[in-house]
């Protein structure tokens, strides 16, 4: 099962690899991107980065709904990380079976922050991008916002709207 | 370092290569100041390749200026390993000037590092080696020693220090080659393994060093009086100490923030000193 | 009570310094702690309650960026209080942590400056003034080191008597409470850790710790030493294992997805 889909900007780092997967106690992280799986170097500097017992795959968006709705995925333990809400729209689409949480802790920063706005320290949301999870919640996948474990989660619809 | 010409090369001996380290070296200690909530580290990302842009593009250029306003991107990684990354976009920039690489793969090459690298800065030396010299050193603090102090920077210092070097003149030297090479060999992965299991045995045994939990309770029947800690000490050793770093380990684990679990500590420890259960007495 | 709190906001100052500029763990509480004393006449103080405060603060560390208490704050005022009060290490550990919860709040207030600052620092290349770009990171640089200076200054000159007041009035159950709250402190700092480190695999590696220095009476050194040598055994068999596995070079490129797709559900 999905334990979690996350968004975060930097993808596989500490705050991912030894908070987050410990916590849910994954046996998999999949990083979730058409570009990045494109290019060597970054898959292995983010395999690399995954911790002791981890297996960390990075994924186009159709292979990665390919394999995580074959049934032997079932038994698997995953954490999903994506940097682009366009993807994880793309990909939520294509799951059978939604990830148990989903979670936008880091986004906008990396990417540059002309037109986007402030939802909170972590999250920066162009006008297009904020429709886009508006839409998501309407089809019934609601984003919270939790950066680590032991932050509260806070539903993204209310602080949209705040 | 009075390189005035118009049309600089950048390190084309080995003396000034070295200098280029020892510079580097000294620069990026200081990336965490001016860390912000928009970009974290950018600013001083861009304070530290200062020098070495100018001396690529010359001092006051345009292009020196683009590529100052490029790294006022998001960048945020361990402070360690980071050396590395200055090092692959320095030999970047020299390539973007030299042969014309495409700037915009700097960037791409920049954010695609700094995450994993944090990863491996963190779990190796925030949880591997700062644990490990901690549980050497502290037993010499204990003790009011000297050697305690000294033993933990040089503990902590000398790998903190050796990475950043290596780092930083393998980053410049290999480029953007270097990750996959690492990859291929596994070799990080195995480090980042054999420092976790150092760690836990370090914590377990901090855990039965440093962990005081026994009861004063002492029960008085007909005859005699029974030591309660007495008890579970023949039962086994540390039993007390252990369920409560377990207790504590299983209590976080169900998402509680760690201040709760400190205040419910101090609370069980006034409550049970209140009844009598626990106590000063040696 | 002036000299000590210049004594005392120096070290703040070198605290914060060698906690930032290279990383070098000036602001682990032990190494808070020694340099306090040191700036406060009394060393060895320093050091001995650097000890009792780091157990407290050891599962403590900053992650991502992110520092839940400010353990470097709590090292050096638990000394201070240590120091010029003669509070007992534990009555020291317990006045430690409103400080240590004080010192993200004012760092929170000046990460807010300095993201103001990042836009002000994009102008100045805009307009190609290399020198403003250059004296604004120095005065930032400087304004951070001021104010944990004035921070602690301020706080020595302004609160010593009350608390020197506040730990008289301590009754002794109390007293007795706080020694035993010490005590027990450190099991959350291990938890902490554990947090970070535990994985099913790796558990046993625990207990095997815990026990050599329970039943087996041995100290951290010879822990470490044994951990060196089980460690490497337990790597030892994996090595070379990474080269043929996941990474040798694919034959077809269709073959390397096959394998992936079977890697991935395959433990």
């Amino acid at each position: 099962m999905i334990k979690m889909l996350r968004i975060d900007d930097r993808l596989i780092h500490g705050q991912v690899a030894v908070t987050w997967s410990k916590q849910l106690e994954v046996t998999r992280i999949v990083v979730v991107s058409d570009t990045i799986s494109e290019d060597e170097i970054q898959v292995s500097a983010l395999k690399m980065a995954a911790p002791e017992g981890i297996k960390a795959f990075v994924l186009s968006v159709d292979k990665a709904a390919k394999m995580l709705n074959d049934p032997r995925a079932d038994k698997l333990k995953v954490l999903l990380v994506l940097n682009d809400p366009k993807q994880v729209a793309a990909l939520l689409a294509e799951l059978i079976t939604k990830p148990a949480i989903l979670d936008i802790a880091n986004y906008g920063r990396v990417a540059g922050l002309d037109g986007r706005h402030k939802i909170t320290d972590t999250v920066y949301l162009s006008d297009e991008e904020v429709q886009i999870f508006k839409d998501l919640a309407q089809k019934g996948d609601k984003f919270i916002y939790q950066p680590l474990p032991g932050d509260a989660a806070e539903p993204l619809d209310k602080l949209l709207e705040g | 370092m009075t390189d005035t010409t118009t049309t600089p090369t950048f390190l084309p001996d080995k003396k000034s290569e070295k200098r280029f380290y020892n510079s580097l070296f000294w620069r990026s200690q200081w990336l965490m100041f001016c860390t912000s909530y928009t970009k974290q580290q950018a600013v001083t990302f861009s304070w530290v390749m200062l020098p070495y842009l100018e001396k690529i593009y010359g001092k006051d250029t345009d292009e020196f200026y683009a590529a100052m306003l490029r790294h006022q991107d998001f960048f945020n990684t361990n402070v360690a390993v980071a050396p590395f990354v200055f090092g692959v976009v320095t030999s970047m920039e020299k390539e973007n000037k030299e042969n014309g690489v495409e700037a915009k793969s700097i960037n791409a090459l920049k954010s695609s590092l700094m995450g994993p690298l944090a990863g491996i800065g963190d779990s190796l030396l925030a949880n591997g080696v700062r644990l490990i010299a901690t549980g050497i050193a502290i037993g010499f603090f204990q003790q009011g020693s000297w050697l305690g102090p000294i033993l933990f920077m040089l503990l902590l210092n000398i790998p903190n220090w050796g990475i950043k070097w290596l780092s930083g003149k393998y980053g410049y030297k290999l480029g953007n080659t270097f990750i996959t090479d690492a990859m291929k060999s596994g070799t990080l992965n195995l480090i980042t393994k054999a420092a976790s299991i150092v760690g836990l045995m370090m914590v377990g045994a901090m855990s039965a060093q440093y962990v005081t939990f026994k009861t004063v309770l002492k029960i008085k029947s007909a005859s005699q009086v029974v030591d309660i800690q007495k008890i579970f000490d023949m039962i086994l050793p540390g039993l007390l100490p252990l369920l409560l770093v377990l207790g504590c380990f299983f209590y976080l684990r169900k998402k509680n923030k760690p201040v709760r679990v400190l205040l419910a500590v101090v609370v069980l420890a006034f409550v049970l000193t209140f009844l009598g259960i626990t106590g000063a007495a040696k | 009570m002036l000299m000590q709190a210049l004594a005392v906001g120096l070290a703040c100052v070198l605290v914060k310094f060698g906690a930032w500029w290279g990383a070098m763990g000036w602001d682990r509480p032990m190494i808070a702690s020694t340099i306090t004393g040191i700036l406060l006449g009394k060393p060895v103080e320093g050091i001995t309650v650097g000890a009792a405060l780091e157990l407290v603060y050891m599962g403590t560390q900053s992650m991502g960026g992110v520092i839940p208490q400010d353990y470097g704050l709590g090292g050096i005022f638990g000394c201070a209080f240590a120091i010029l009060v003669s509070a007992k290490p534990s009555v020291a550990v317990a006045l430690s942590i409103p400080f240590s919860m004080l010192g993200t709040l004012i760092y929170d207030l000046f990460k807010f400056w300095a993201t103001s600052l990042v836009t002000r620092f994009q102008t100045h290349l805009e307009n190609h003034q290399i020198k403003a770009f250059k004296r604004l990171w120095n005065i930032q640089a400087f304004v951070y080191l001021l104010m944990w200076f004035l921070l602690g200054f301020i706080s020595i000159l302004a609160g010593t008597s009350a608390i020197k007041a506040l730990v008289n009035m301590i009754p002794t159950v109390i007293m007795n409470s706080l020694t035993v709250a010490a005590g027990m402190l450190p099991a959350l700092g291990m938890a902490l850790l554990m947090i970070s480190l535990w994985s099913k695999k790796l558990a046993p590696y625990f207990f095997i710790g815990f026990g050599l220095v329970a039943f087996f009476k041995g100290t951290l050194i010879e822990v470490a030493f044994l951990g060196a040598a089980v460690a490497f055994l337990a790597v030892i068999g994996q090595i070379g294992k990474h080269t043929n596995g996941n990474n040798a070079q694919p034959k077809t490129a269709e073959s390397a997805e096959e394998s992936e797709e079977e890697d991935f559900y395959n433990d």
